[in-house]
């Protein structure tokens, strides 16, 4: 729900419609005047996103809308909006957002006329920004249902489909189903993804001086199901268009007593024109639901065709039947679901039943094949799949045992199941065997490990719940993981808009346990040309700042607009909004790809080469961008307290991260590093994992923030996913000294004193010592490692001193070391000679170079990767010149595939996502400290190596 | 709107100063044929604004035409192509009527969505009357009004466009000549939504050489104003005439100098003088 003071409430019986106001522009929207809210009167369960009008992909041409008109005629009421295209004021437009008694939904027409000498090009859609991790787009086409082609914005004109509607549902929490339905149109046009849907008008040339006009219904019903949005798109077109329907009924029995036929995961019915004799590619998908708790379902179908009638249990096909439809209502009669089993589990954290993370994983092949699955076919495959990825516990393969417990229905097999509850505590495992029809019960013990440094916090900096877009878990949800995760602070980061969880942690009890801040992460959406010599126009990626006053009734809620604007005018704004002047400003993920053509860093979108000196003005150039002073701010673009280093649970651009902040030490740009799980959800980034130990005075029960925020500030973190660094510098006086972005000078026979722990589970391999940017020492053959991975005994991996002097490669200059452990780094080159790692040995060849490169993102290296040129040969002209290749993937290390390796146990309750252990994303065990600066040129300051 | 007159002015007094002997008629058969009259290259909807010859002729002629804008900054390219066919009929040595279809029309718009549009052009009738001779000099009105017959290209608003002006030749010599119009356009459409209408200005000053008598080279420049900018195009075209009295071809081009994502364009034209 994004409402807020201002904005326009259009409502009648059945549903209420928020448009934001136009000063209020939310998204990819360049002013208000979009859908952002809308929900049944009954269920008032808002999952929309955004719904915004665009004309075709560029930030020009989505709609400005500038004035606005209340239209009342009779029982009908209208909000009249005019504007323009955002990059021509002569693109006329007029929306009318239209609302009648009695009916289900919106009206709306848009009209737009070409006021300018030269022909266009034009879509007229509905730009459905589905976020990503939350509403799944439906439409009907031989393929497609759930599915459709990965979203090439450099192909865009070749994903555009015909569809007689689409719909978007939201599964795994509470929320509507949105359908979209033509209405001066056979059907619409555009192209559907994961993240945006366009919907409208065909492509269509428009001469001067001619216009287009687009008129469809946006409906709302409650509920995950396709079945009564699409009953309603079948009403709505057999009201326009004449296409008769009729209904196609059934009713679904569970052959034991395993789950609630009324779980659309447990049991889902899809209906689809076709037959079973056809390629499943060949059907077309109509409609989708889940029965009612009698087990009967009622759809609405077109009518007099052949339908397939598919029930889907935990995601698969369990059963199919053929069912010709004429003109009457057919019956596919009753339909007995294979049964399934109960698993109960309960977990105890030192004997008492305590919040705690479990998951699932096929102990064998057999059991992996039958349980691998999708949630209505998208997102990430689930083995096995007990909940949407996006939603609550279950979720994929995992769940938050509140206090301790949860009942769950699981498809038969033979599973692993871990428990875990953060890195200072053991974690515990039990096979078992589930038969159908049977119930189980597992009881995990887990226990608390001295392994929390005196003296610290452990923190999450960057969290994110239902308020992002792009993330569906409730914020109650996400605080039972928090809670799982062993978390002192979590810093709530929701995209583009303040939340505030306090009040959620007060109902739960634990606020004197937990400290929930409210922050933000601003997410560059609308493309702007401020990187010179650049063609396309940029974002300038995402930046968190904490804390911030929630203020429930504003746009973003409290937060500014952030687009369209530099960093430094960014960080301007941040603290005008009330951002305390002790809060803190961190450059996340700041070396990325690109995401729906989004830059997600400042740093890679300007095109920094860290192999060149950084310049220290603005000289026009786009590195200079870096610290520039955007004019009006009061604050250079490199004006941010620190930088994430480790961010995301599975670890996978460490390496990239890694070599940017060592890049900046080097240059004499000192910001902290810090560690941040990026959480999206359940399945997405798990909460704690990787993790900030803030070194701190302040307590959780005494919290002083503004305490907290100048030891991250100051460098006093530890990064980890697992490893425990404690590493000091002491000097033959007796000084010592931390990890800080305070320089300092130590006395003669410096040494670095280390501690290296990590509970039985995280296998630790190796601890690098970091000069300047170089590994100088690696401590390997010195490490301990525990013998049982389950158990309390052998946390101590690595305790010792090495000379300061050793380490360093020149005396009288000025050094810094950083110290990190856990798992060696699997070769990375920097195929694109910016100075930062980004391909790894993809093929396996032995040899990292272009023919490691995922060309076309398909997640698979092989020969359409190879034909450059697209001649369909593959031969010497598609090598890629020096520096001119397009790169990645990064590689990271693979976890283990035996069920008794400490690899495997890491992974497997570090998992974000994947049916197998060998394909899943599970980050690797990773800790680092931030840097001992040394002064030691006898100039006041540190001054960085290559500066 | 003074300036502009008169440079005009200054255009059709060069051409009288720098004339023929007296009574000479440069419309006369034989002198320079293929030389006359302006390039036949349009810029804009059926052929608004495209100079007229002074000189009338009965002919027939068919062509193609195409023009393009690239603008890679803005991520915008326009491509079109057509067919056209012409005929003229000439009421005596002073008066000629004309009339010009695009058969078909293809146009693609290159943005961040591309597509293409493709159907019957516009057709345009017009006359030209000449009604003073003298000095080597010729000069008359032309008009033109193109119909709303496009079809398949519009969707929901049609243009209908007149433009009148004045048409001016001057003989120099036996192998040189000079041509100019200048003339106002007028241009509305037959829509149910906005109509907007608008009044410009079209001039269009070149000269043409024929070196042999089975070739010329024409040179114009054509500048158009005040339809939606203040000054909508300038442009530079050259163009080569092939044939004899009877049977010619023209080749003609126009690059842009001046004028936001103006054109390129160019024509073909075969005729047949009956």
């Amino acid at each position: 729900m994004l409402a807020s003071t201002g904005d326009f409430l259009l409502a009648n019986d059945r549903v209420m419609a928020v448009v934001d106001a136009l000063e209020h522009p939310h998204y990819f929207a360049p002013s208000g005047g979009a859908l952002i809210d809308l929900v049944t009167v009954e269920g008032n369960r808002d999952s929309l996103t955004h719904i915004f009008q665009a004309t075709g992909l560029l930030p020009r041409d989505a709609v400005r809308y500038t004035e606005h008109q209340f239209v009342e005629e009779g029982d009908i009421k209208a909000l009249v909006l005019r504007g323009h295209l955002d990059g021509e004021p002569r693109h006329r437009v007029v929306t009318r957002y239209e609302i009648r008694p009695c009916e289900p939904g919106l009206r709306l027409r848009t009209e737009i006329y070409n006021g300018t000498p030269e022909p266009t090009m034009w879509t007229v859609s509905d730009g459905l920004f589905w976020g990503g991790r939350s509403n799944i787009p439906f439409t009907p086409g031989p393929g497609r249902g759930y599915t459709y082609p990965p979203l090439d914005l450099a192909n865009v004109d070749g994903l555009i489909e015909e569809t007689p509607y689409v719909i978007g549902t939201i599964h795994g929490v509470p929320g509507s189903a949105y359908v979209d339905v033509a209405c001066n149109l056979e059907a619409l046009q555009g192209f559907n993804g994961e993240k945006i849907s366009a919907m409208g008008t065909p492509r269509h040339v428009v001469q001067p001086r001619d216009y287009e006009v687009f008129e469809r219904f946006i409906g709302v019903v409650d509920g995950a199901s396709v079945g009564p949005a699409a009953d309603l798109a079948l009403e709505l077109r057999q009201q326009i268009h004449g296409e008769p329907w009729t209904t196609l009924s059934g009713k679904l029995v569970l052959a034991a007593d395993d789950g609630r036929v009324d779980d659309e995961v447990r049991v889902t019915v899809f209906v689809s024109e076709g037959t079973t004799q056809m390629a499943e590619e060949a059907r077309t998908p109509w409609t989708q639901i889940t029965p009612g708790p009698d087990g009967r379902f009622s759809v609405r179908v077109p009518a007099g065709r052949p339908y397939v009638v598919e029930v889907r249990a935990f995601g698969r096909t369990v059963l199919a039947r053929d069912v010709r439809v004429g003109s009457t209502p057919g019956d596919v009669g009753t339909l007995e679901v294979p049964p399934a089993a109960q698993l109960s589990v309960s977990v105890t954290l030192d004997g008492a039943p305590a919040n705690a993370w479990v998951f699932l994983h096929p102990a064998d092949e057999q059991t992996r094949e039958a349980v691998t699955a999708r949630m209505m076919e998208q997102g990430v495959l689930c083995a096995p799949m007990l909940g949407s990825q996006n939603g609550e516990s279950p979720a994929c393969n995992r769940l938050i045992a509140r206090n301790g417990a949860f009942l769950l229905t699981v498809p038969p097999g033979h599973y692993d199941v871990y428990a875990a509850a953060g890195p200072f505590r053991t974690i515990a495992r039990e096979p078992v065997r589930i038969q159908p029809a049977t119930s189980r019960s597992v009881s995990l013990a887990l226990s608390s490990l001295p392994l929390r440094p005196a003296g610290s916090l452990a923190a999450d900096l960057h969290v994110h719940g239902a308020g992002s877009f792009d993330a569906s878990i409730s914020p109650s949800e996400q605080l039972e993981a928090i809670l799982a995760s062993d978390l002192d602070i979590a810093i709530i980061s929701d995209h583009n808009v303040v939340q505030d969880y306090t009040a959620l942690a007060r109902t739960r009890g634990v606020q004197e346990r937990l400290r929930l801040i409210s922050g933000i992460e601003t997410t560059g959406l609308i493309l702007f040309d401020y990187v010179p010599g650049v063609s396309f126009p940029k974002v300038i990626g995402h930046w968190s700042f904490w804390s911030l006053p929630y203020v429930p009734d504003a746009p973003y809620r409290g937060a500014p607009w952030d687009q369209l604007i530099e960093p430094g005018t960014l960080f301007t704004r941040m603290y005008e909004a009330g951002m305390s002047e002790h809060g803190l400003i961190q450059l996340n993920h700041p070396w990325s790809v690109l995401e729906v053509g989004r830059d997600l860093a400042f740093s890679s979108a300007i095109g920094l080469d860290a192999t060149r000196p950084l310049t220290s003005d603005y000289d026009g150039t786009a590195a200079s961008l870096f610290n520039r002073k955007p004019e009006g701010s009061r604050f250079r673009n490199s004006d941010y307290h620190v930088q994430e280093v480790m961010s995301g649970t599975d670890n996978a651009r460490y390496q990239a991260y890694r070599a940017f902040w060592f890049y900046l030490l080097n240059q004499g740009v000192i910001r902290g590093g810090t560690a941040s799980s990026d959480s999206h959800g359940l399945a997405r980034n798990m909460v704690g994992s990787p993790r900030s130990i803030v070194f701190t005075r302040t307590t959780v029960t005494d919290f002083d923030e503004e305490v907290f925020n100048a030891d991250i500030r100051a460098g006093h973190v530890l990064g980890t996913n697992g490893p425990i660094i404690e590493a000091s510098l002491i000097d033959g006086e007796g000084k010592t000294f931390r990890p800080s972005v305070n320089p300092f000078t130590p006395g003669s026979d410096a040494r670095l004193r280390l501690r290296v722990t990590a509970a039985p589970w995280v296998p630790v391999e190796e601890i690098r010592i970091v000069v300047d940017g170089s590994v100088r020492r690696v401590l390997s053959a010195e490490l301990h490692h525990p013998a049982d991975p389950f158990g309390k005994d052998g946390l101590l991996r690595y305790e010792g001193e090495l000379r300061v002097s050793e380490l360093l490669p020149a005396a009288g200059k000025d050094a810094w070391i950083v110290i990190e452990a856990g798992h060696p780094l699997v070769p990375n080159a920097d195929l694109d000679c910016n100075g930062i790692p980004d391909t790894g040995d993809n093929n396996g060849d032995g040899v990292i170079d272009w023919r490691d490169v995922d060309r076309n993102l398909d997640e698979v290296i092989d020969e359409k990767d190879l034909d450059t040129d697209g001649n369909g040969k593959i031969s010497s002209a598609d090598e890629p010149a020096r520096c001119k290749t397009a790169v990645g993937p990064l590689q990271d290390p693979r976890p283990g595939t035996d069920r008794n390796e400490p690899r495997y146990h890491f992974a497997a309750v570090q998992q974000i996502a994947a049916a197998s252990l060998i394909r899943m994303a599970s980050g690797y065990p990773t800790a680092f400290t931030n840097p001992f600066l040394l002064d030691l040129d006898g100039v006041a300051g540190f001054r960085g190596p290559q500066q | 709107m003074a300036r502009r007159g008169s440079v005009l002015g200054v255009l059709l007094w060069g051409m009288v100063a720098w004339g023929e002997p007296a009574g000479a008629d440069p419309c006369a058969s034989g002198v320079a044929r293929l030389a006359t009259g302006p390039l036949a290259v349009t810029f804009r909807e059926g052929q608004s604004g495209v100079a007229r010859r002074a000189c009338s002729a009965t002919e027939l002629s068919v062509g193609a035409e195409g023009w393009a804008v690239i603008d890679t900054a803005h991520l915008y390219g326009q491509v079109r192509g057509a067919a056209r066919v012409s005929g003229s009929y000439a009421l005596g040595d002073a008066t000629e009527l004309f009339g010009s279809l695009e058969v078909y029309r293809y146009q693609t718009v290159i943005a961040s969505v591309s597509g293409v549009v493709g159907g019957v052009g516009h057709l345009s009738l017009g006359g030209t009357h000449r009604f003073l001779t003298r000095e080597g000099l010729t000069l008359g009105a032309t008009g033109r009004l193109i119909l709303p017959s496009i079809m398949g290209v519009y969707r929901h608003a049609w243009p209908v466009e007149l433009d009148a002006g004045l048409t001016a030749e001057q003989s120099l010599g036996a192998n040189w000549r000079l041509h100019a119009q200048a003339g106002v356009m007028a241009s509305t459409t037959i829509s149910e939504g906005p109509r907007e209408s608008w009044l410009g200005l079209a001039v269009t000053a070149g000269a043409g050489w024929q070196p042999l008598p089975w070739l010329a080279v024409v040179a114009d420049l054509h500048a158009s104003a005040a339809t939606y900018a203040p000054i909508d195009i300038i442009a530079a075209g050259l163009g080569l005439r092939f044939g004899g009295e009877r049977l010619s071809a023209e080749l003609g081009a126009f690059y842009p100098v001046a004028g936001r994502r103006a054109p390129i364009a160019f024509s073909l034209n075969a005729s047949l003088r009956l």
